[in-house]
């Protein structure tokens, strides 16, 4: 195996959950969010030689995954797919096992259930967001980035991300007051 | 933002609490793998895509043959590569001065030197066709059956160069016909002007007996020779004695 692939393997370890996470929320379905952050990485392998490290390594990756989640989420059987499934419905994987998440293991079986139901409508609320709001949302109330990451994951400058941020914020803010 | 929209949204802090809190969903345990088989299938198919579209090392020849193959379709449209094509397009007047006949037959027959007649050229124009370069070695033949014959004429063999006045008789046979009429008319070529390139006959002064000068008149009014003749008296004095008629003939 050659350098190349095992610093590869090394960049899918470190970065896979952020990506499929990323890729989960902007589609709200494991099963695509499963095939786009595989087709992420397969992008970035092909890209690795091209990479001019003008970014960081996480921001360049960031940057690959929305615009691949972007194309996904415009593609016609994408939204044939989301047109087949009830959103209120609970998402479940292709063998019917429900999707791994990072819980808190002490939580009770009741609160554990209103906290996925809880995730489910604020997964809901984002979904119902324009591209580039739902993108910048995630990036910064989701996954943390800052304000500088998030412009160059987006190819957006500070100052759009920070408008475009507001706005998702205050459409989610409506949607889920008294919700949540 | 008013109060009123305010109060229609949920707090902020709440908001924040609320995203961050939502639960991380973790990529499959076969991830990379599933990345790894992505990667080589898409390599397999990268690959399919360069055969498709053909190595360099075969391409050069490929283009090389696609740059002859063009080449020879232009030379074969415009002729260059068969020059008995460009003797179709050549002027008629061209044409029938290069279209001899078989050079074989032609070439036995001036050797052996056999008369050839205006019928057996234009027998062997309809038999083949001959290349321009052909055809100008059949003219060169035919000057050389010309001077053949003059070589016949003189020896004394001027009665089988006798012309007949038939439709076979070409301006090469004229100057051998004269000088055998002359000869039979007991007279004497006294000077011949040539042509330095070519060597034949621009004029040639000749001597003829009085007696028979009417007679040999006669067959220089024949329009087979007179055709390519004109006669003029030589303003000179006879000599003295002799019953003769200075003549010029010019060759026309």
């Amino acid at each position: 195996m050659s350098e190349e692939s095992i610093n590869f393997d090394e960049l899918v370890l470190e970065h896979k959950d952020k990506v499929f996470n990323l890729c989960y929320r902007f589609l709200g379905n494991y099963e695509e969010a499963d095939d786009c952050a595989q087709e992420t990485f397969v992008k970035v392998y092909r890209s690795l030689k091209d990479f001019r490290r003008e970014s960081s390594v996480s921001t360049w990756i960031y940057r690959i995954a929305v615009n691949t989640c972007k194309n996904r989420a415009a593609s016609a059987q994408y939204r044939r797919s989301r047109n087949m499934v009830r959103l209120d419905e609970p998402k479940e994987t292709e063998d019917g096992a429900r999707p791994s998440e990072i819980g808190d293991d002490k939580l009770s079986p009741a609160k554990e259930a209103d906290r996925r139901e809880k995730g489910e409508l604020i997964q809901e609320a984002i979904d119902s967001l324009p591209h580039d709001q739902k993108s910048v949302v995630i990036l910064r109330d989701v996954e943390g980035l800052s304000y500088e990451d998030i412009a160059g994951a987006t190819g957006l400058n500070p100052g759009t991300v920070k408008s475009k941020l507001s706005r998702a914020r205050q459409e989610l803010r409506k949607r889920l007051k008294g919700l949540v | 933002m008013d109060n009123k929209d305010k109060r229609d949204m949920m707090p902020e802090d709440e908001y924040l609490k609320q995203m961050s809190s939502l639960p991380k969903v973790k990529a499959p345990d076969d991830f990379l793998r599933k990345v790894r088989e992505r990667i080589e299938k898409r390599t397999f198919r990268d690959r399919m895509i360069d055969a498709l579209f053909v190595p360099f090392r075969i391409k050069i020849p490929l283009e090389v043959a696609a740059v002859t193959a063009t080449l020879l379709l232009v030379m074969s449209s415009l002729d260059v590569v068969k020059p008995s094509k460009q003797l179709a397009y050549a002027p008629k007047s061209d044409v029938e001065t290069a279209v001899i006949g078989k050079a074989d037959d032609f070439k036995s027959q001036v050797s052996k030197g056999e008369r050839i007649t205006e019928e057996k050229n234009i027998k062997f124009a309809c038999s083949e066709e001959k290349p321009a370069t052909e055809a100008l070695k059949m003219k060169k033949a035919e000057y050389k059956e010309d001077r053949l014959r003059e070589t016949e004429v003189a020896s004394g063999c001027a009665d089988s160069a006798e012309p007949g006045l038939s439709k076979g008789f070409f301006r090469a046979d004229v100057f051998p016909a004269i000088r055998g009429y002359i000869t039979a008319a007991q007279g004497a070529i006294t000077h011949i002007e040539t042509d330095k390139n070519t060597g034949s006959a621009l004029y040639f002064d000749a001597e003829i007996p009085v007696a028979n000068y009417e007679s040999f008149k006669k067959k220089m009014e024949d329009p087979a020779i007179s055709r390519y003749i004109r006669i003029e008296p030589i303003l000179k004095e006879a000599p003295q004695g002799r019953n003769i008629v200075q003549i010029r003939i010019f060759m026309i």
